[in-house]
């Protein structure tokens, strides 16, 4: 298999801030990770241009001290999240790596940890009898996470059909250890474990349809449910001034809404604000449990004062780990704050590569990229039948309140629900500041959305 | 749900009116009006983070206190003078509020129902009786 080939090695020769230009002796693959090999610490990077025979990468942390001609090495791999049980109730970095399990106050630079624990047994038992059929996303096992139905699947990676050849009986087991072992039509055997990995740039597809949302999603907070409701699957953004409420409305609706799971990407934001919400999360209870609301939520954290180049990561680990546990059947809800601090990412990188500016100097495709990160959410059949849903709620902080900047704009274009953030009302004390005029939902106009409710508040 | 953004935007059309030509400047009924969206503002819009009952409404519980506010925008109120619009009005959405406080449909709660309905009955215009 891959392993076999050699892997490629190359040499800086040029140093742009975090973006370095590597000459390589061998092929490399367009978002392929390498790690730079700096004195005894490595620098996660990734490859995003390849022209006149260099490779540009980002590198995921500083690269001060860098020098021309440090050895670089290429993994053959992308950008990779770890998916397994254990995911709940932690806080992972950019990447994933575990941040309550980095030593010292100050990240190191090049100090990776591991994103689960291999170490932790877990109560399993099988859901998939021997013979069945199965295929990419089918479930074959399960665990109790924290309260939640953890599903074993078939790793998303594998594609055409499988049969199931021997199932562990239910029992305790490391996530790294063999729970089943499946087949393909020429006979190979294919031991599955509890974990996988997969690309966080791809999208899991293992669904059968994926329909128009339209069951209500209560979140308690009577300004949207009663006058502009988001469904479950759907996709809303709020644009706020500093100081407007942005982030007390953020765990408002994570602490009461209808959700399964709640992942939290923290992305450009303040250290201090994120620390609030490290410190502020496990105090939360979950109305509806009694239990911490932190045993089913997971933060991905990437603050304004560590690097770039993981920041436009970091929404994609957060909505890959939220596609992970929507193919479970549950009913997520993936929060992100801020947006725009990701757009400002994917600005400094377009910059650094030379590319033509687009509005106000953010990459020309930038509506591209937001229309395509807001696509992943939603509501889904799987392939079994049962349903999961991933909910979207975009922070966005546009610059002096200006509603007609690009990423406010191209966002608006994609997201179907507009809470309008009102200083006005945030001065007057008048909580939660959802302006009520300006706000909307196109839900509304959705004949499903419009049944559902009839039905609903019918059988209450 | 458009009439109650409908109600909000006659509210705010009001209250521009009144920050023009003065609170004495204006007729009756924009008094009324503006009253009418400060009650959705205060009741409906407007929780209490603080409160575990106000913080999370129930969906069943939103749709009755909805029901309940339109009701106070349908009625027709007669009052001689718009300064007796403010104090009146401050009456309905102080019961109101404790009844958000209250849990749903307990003691206090219909306590606070009948509280309202005395208080509308008091300049509610009978029409046709």
């Amino acid at each position: 298999m891959k392993d076999e080939k050699k892997l490629t090695k190359g040499k800086v020769v040029g140093i742009v801030a975090n973006l370095v230009m590597v000459e390589v002796d061998g092929p490399v693959a367009q978002n392929e990770i390498c790690y730079i090999q700096l004195g005894s610490t490595q620098l996660m990077s990734e490859v995003i241009k390849f022209a006149n025979g260099k490779a540009y990468i980002q590198v995921f942390e500083s690269t001060r001290g860098l020098k021309i001609g440090t050895e670089v090495h290429f993994t053959q791999a992308m950008l990779e999240v770890t998916l397994g049980p254990g995911i709940l109730s932690r806080n992972y970095d950019g990447l994933q790596h575990d941040l309550d399990r980095m030593e010292g106050v100050f990240l190191k630079r090049g100090d990776y940890t591991p994103a689960l624990d291999s170490e932790k047994i877990w109560d399993y038992f099988p859901l998939a009898n021997e013979g069945d059929e199965v295929e990419a996303g089918s479930w074959i096992g399960q665990v109790d996470e924290n309260g939640q139905p953890h599903k074993i699947m078939v790793p998303f990676k594998l594609t055409g059909e499988y049969r199931v050849k021997k199932m562990m009986p239910a029992g305790q087991y490391k996530i790294n250890d063999t729970v089943a072992i499946i087949v393909n039509e020429q006979g190979d055997e294919i031991p599955v474990t509890m974990v996988q990995k997969w690309p966080v740039k791809i999208p899991i597809r293992a669904y059968r349809e994926k329909p128009r949302p339209f069951k209500l999603l209560e979140t308690g907070v009577r300004t949207i449910d009663t006058l502009n409701p988001i469904v479950e699957g759907g996709t809303g953004f709020i644009p706020g001034p500093f100081g407007s409420g942005k982030t007390v409305l953020q765990h408002a609706i994570s602490k009461q809404a209808e959700a399964d799971i709640v992942v939290v990407a923290a992305c450009g934001e303040r250290a201090n604000e994120v620390v609030e919400i490290f410190t502020e999360f496990p105090e939360l209870e979950d109305p509806r449990t009694g239990r911490k609301l932190m045993e089913r939520t997971t933060i991905i954290a990437n603050t304004s004062n560590m690097p770039v180049a993981a920041r436009e990561a970091s929404v994609y680990t957060a909505m890959t780990i939220a596609e992970y546990y929507r193919s479970m059947g549950l009913r997520v809800l993936l929060l992100a704050d801020s947006t725009s601090r990701w757009a400002q990412a994917l600005r400094e990188m377009s910059n650094r590569m030379e590319e033509l500016p687009g509005p106000d100097a953010f990459p020309m495709d930038l509506p591209a990229i937001i229309a395509g990160f807001y696509a992943r959410a939603g509501y889904v059949y799987l392939n079994n039948g049962k349903t999961g849903s991933i909910t979207f709620i975009g922070t966005v902080s546009p610059a002096g309140g200006n509603l007609k900047e690009p990423v406010t704009e191209s966002t608006k274009k994609v997201g179907r629900c507009f809470y309008a953030l009102s200083q006005q009302r945030a001065d007057s004390k008048r909580y939660p500041a959802i302006d009520p005029i300006d706000s909307y939902s196109k839900y509304l106009e959705y004949p499903e959305l419009q049944e559902y409710i009839v039905t609903r508040t019918d059988e209450k | 749900m458009s009439l109650l953004k409908n109600i909000l935007l006659r509210g705010k059309e009001a209250y521009e009116q009144m920050n023009i030509l003065g609170d004495d400047g204006i007729p009756l009924d924009y008094h009324i009006n503006y009253w009418k969206s400060e009650v959705v503002d205060f009741v409906i819009l407007q929780q209490d983070a603080f409160d575990k009952i106000d913080a999370s409404t129930p969906i069943e519980r939103q749709k009755e206190l909805v029901d309940k506010v339109l009701e106070i925008y349908h009625t027709e109120f007669h009052f001689e003078s718009f300064e007796e619009v403010n104090p009146y009005f401050k009456r309905i959405i102080n019961a109101f509020k404790q009844m958000n406080y209250s849990h749903f449909r307990s003691e206090q709660y219909k306590k606070y129902e009948s509280e309202i309905a005395s208080i509308v009955a008091e300049r509610k215009v009978n029409n046709g009786n």
